[in-house]
């Protein structure tokens, strides 16, 4: 019973300083990374070690202008990922990408610790510096589109479709138009 | 030679008393129904006026019929690209206005109104909004020249005349009227037809009534602008463009059309003509003079061996030929030629066909009383109802040709003058038999085809022959057993 205690306690703690210092034994630390390099891996300037696919190939960025022809839609937007997995889940993800349709392609050409540095590091970057389109610059940009529409409408809609016998009655009326 | 049939009529319009019978027939029959109330597929109007809708024959405005574009026609609405780019908003429409608000009356306030001091009455509402409202307008505005400072004064063919001769018709105790009703014309070159994006419209191949395929109508109403007769409506209810159908189902069954036999003063002659289909385009071709005797050249002897043995060859069943032989559109249109064609200058050849009225024209106002003038058959040049008018109405602006079918009108005037009042000279009605270029016996032909009638002679519906339409597609056992009365769909908006 004693000996039980003192092992949770003992195991507790080890499982306190992973969460602390978590080991990067196998996982490349991002502060050494090139987000240079990164980017020319990303773009697929540079070609992975191990024969990976470029992630442009599927992943855009679109605070960067990377990918913004449509070309690379098949997998998310990847400009605001480092802000959502947070460093710790770049690393793990960079390290197996066990994502059902990325598995095929990387189980067998995983990135190299060096890889994985720099486009972490591209990646940290690209969330910092990017601009996203905000949702009410893109209402303002809708807005004004709708209403240069309405505007083209009502100049080449207006009195398109005039009365006859309206403006006949009037216009003896008051003398202006119509034969009396 | 390509020959068809279609069933064409005859509008006697010195018989037309303007009771608008016709139209209730019609309207009770076919457009009785939500969201049509304001169609007239028959109208009777008033000429001079701007008839309905406001100022129809004003193809400035909605651009109908058919113009000569080089050696080809074209719709006057514009090509396939002028037609696609207004597929959304055609701006070339009658608006509501220019038919009218259909309205009725609230009656069962006359009934249901609390007592009080006031006597009840039954107030006008409009039949869209449900709202009370002010009548303007309606369906034969002008009638009997009611409004004519507005509506006779602007009457597109009186807008054409020259100033003097709008100031001697309209001169106090000179102005003069006369009702034209009017149906589909089921012309032999239909402009609606040409102007559906859907391909619903079709002329049928075997008695020529034009009609709308309620099924295959998307409502686009190009066919409200481009029939220069404003004859097709959009029903607002269903979504789908409707037009006169001549009472297709009872001619198929060998009763006449509503409005021919409620028709009081027994204007409404019709039956079969042949014409050559081959000629449709050439005819239609010609200078707006020459347009009259063009369509009539079209129109084909069903005496000729040789149309006959043609005919037989396109496939037109001989009860049909016998009954071309009896057609009195024939004798109107062809042999007596005292028929003519409603704007013959839009272009789409149409086959109803209207014998001009004569007393309009040729009457004086004399103590309150009206009378044929004196000289009657010399001042046809100074006629009451100025022959441009008239020309303008029915032979595309060509007098001569108008003024030939008046000659033979007054030379009958003249024969029965003589035989019934007897005051007249042997000598005089062979002069007007002269000028008339009409025989004596074909003078009491016209007489008897025009006065004593029977509805039989008048009216001559060919056999339909469904029968044989049934076999050429299906076993008629199969048909019976199987369609009923035919599949239908009720028309409304399907998609």
């Amino acid at each position: 019973m004693k000996n039980g205690w003192l092992r949770q306690v003992s195991l507790l703690l080890i499982c306190y300083l992973w969460f602390c210092f978590p080991p990067s034994a196998c996982a490349a630390d991002l502060v050494d990374g090139d987000p240079q390099r990164g980017k020319a891996l990303f773009a697929g300037t540079t070609s992975f070690a191990q024969g990976g696919a470029p992630c442009l190939a599927c992943h855009g960025i679109a605070g960067r202008g990377m990918g913004m022809a449509g070309g690379a839609s098949f997998g998310p937007d990847l400009t605001s990922i480092f802000d959502d997995y947070g460093a710790e889940g770049i690393v793990g993800t960079l390290d197996d990408l066990t994502f059902p349709s990325m598995e095929p392609i990387y189980a067998t050409r995983p990135l190299t610790a060096e890889e994985q540095a720099d486009v972490g590091a591209f990646l940290a970057k690209t969330a910092e510096e990017a601009q996203l389109p905000t949702v009410s610059r893109m209402t303002g940009h809708v807005a004004i589109g709708l209403a240069v529409i309405s505007a083209l409408l009502v100049v080449f809609g207006r009195g398109r479709l005039q009365g006859v016998r309206r403006p006949l009655v009037l216009g003896v009326r008051t003398g202006k138009g119509g034969r009396r | 030679m390509n020959i068809r049939a279609q069933v064409s009529s005859v509008f006697h319009l010195d018989k037309c008393i303007g009771c608008h019978t016709c139209s209730i027939a019609c309207k009770n029959l076919w457009t009785d129904r939500k969201g049509v109330e304001y169609m007239w597929w028959n109208n009777v109007e008033t000429k001079p006026g701007t008839g309905y809708p406001t100022q129809w024959e004003n193809q400035e405005k909605y651009r109908g019929g058919w113009e000569k574009k080089g050696d080809r026609l074209q719709l006057r609405l514009g090509g396939r690209g002028g037609l696609l780019g207004n597929i959304f908003h055609n701006p070339r429409l009658p608006t509501m206005d220019d038919y009218y608000e259909p309205f009725t009356y609230r009656y069962g306030e006359l009934t249901s109104a609390p007592a009080g001091n006031d006597q009840p009455t039954a107030r006008p509402v409009s039949m869209i909004s449900g709202r009370p409202m002010k009548i303007e307008a309606g369906p034969n505005w002008d009638d009997d020249l009611s409004g004519s400072g507005i509506y006779a004064a602007n009457d597109p063919g009186v807008l054409q005349l020259s100033r003097e001769q709008r100031a001697q018709m309209f001169a106090v105790e000179r102005l003069v009227m006369l009702y034209l009703p009017r149906i589909c014309n089921h012309c032999l070159n239909a402009a609606c037809l040409a102007g559906c994006p859907s391909g619903a419209i079709y002329k049928r191949g075997e008695d020529g009534i034009v009609l709308i395929n309620q099924d295959k109508c998307r409502g686009w109403r190009m066919c409200v602008s481009a029939c220069p007769y404003k004859k097709t409506y959009y029903g607002w209810a269903t979504g789908k463009s409707e037009k006169c159908v001549l009472c297709y189902p009872r001619l198929e069954v060998g009763e006449a059309p509503a409005c021919f036999h409620s028709c009081v003063g027994r204007i409404r002659y019709l039956g079969v003509l042949l014409y050559d289909a081959d000629r449709i385009e050439a005819a239609a071709m010609q200078d707006d003079k020459d347009l009259v005797a063009a369509q009539r050249q079209i129109i084909l002897d069903p005496f000729d061996p040789q149309v006959l043995a043609a005919a037989g060859k396109a496939g037109i069943a001989e009860q049909v030929l016998e009954a071309a032989q009896r057609s009195p559109v024939y004798l109107f249109v062809k042999k007596w030629q005292i028929a003519l064609p409603l704007h013959p200058e839009f272009r789409t050849l149409p086959m109803l066909f209207y014998v001009p009225p004569l007393l309009p024209v040729v009457s004086e106002e004399h103590l309150g009383t009206q009378r044929l003038v004196d000289d009657y058959f010399t001042t046809l040049e100074n006629a009451r109802l100025p022959l441009q008018y008239l020309a303008g109405l029915f032979t595309g602006g060509n007098t001569e040709e108008i003024k030939a079918v008046y000659r033979k009108l007054m030379a009958v005037r003249i024969q029965r003058r003589r035989i019934t009042v007897g005051d007249l000279s042997e000598s005089e009605v062979a002069k007007a038999r002269e000028l008339g270029e009409v025989s004596a016996e074909q003078i009491e032909a016209i007489f008897r085809m025009t006065a004593l009638t029977s509805i039989r002679q008048r009216i001559v519906v060919p056999p339909m022959l469904r029968e044989q339409a049934i076999e050429a597609g299906m076993d008629p056992e199969r048909h019976k057993q199987e369609m009923g009365f035919g599949s239908r769909r009720s028309p409304k908006r399907r998609w």
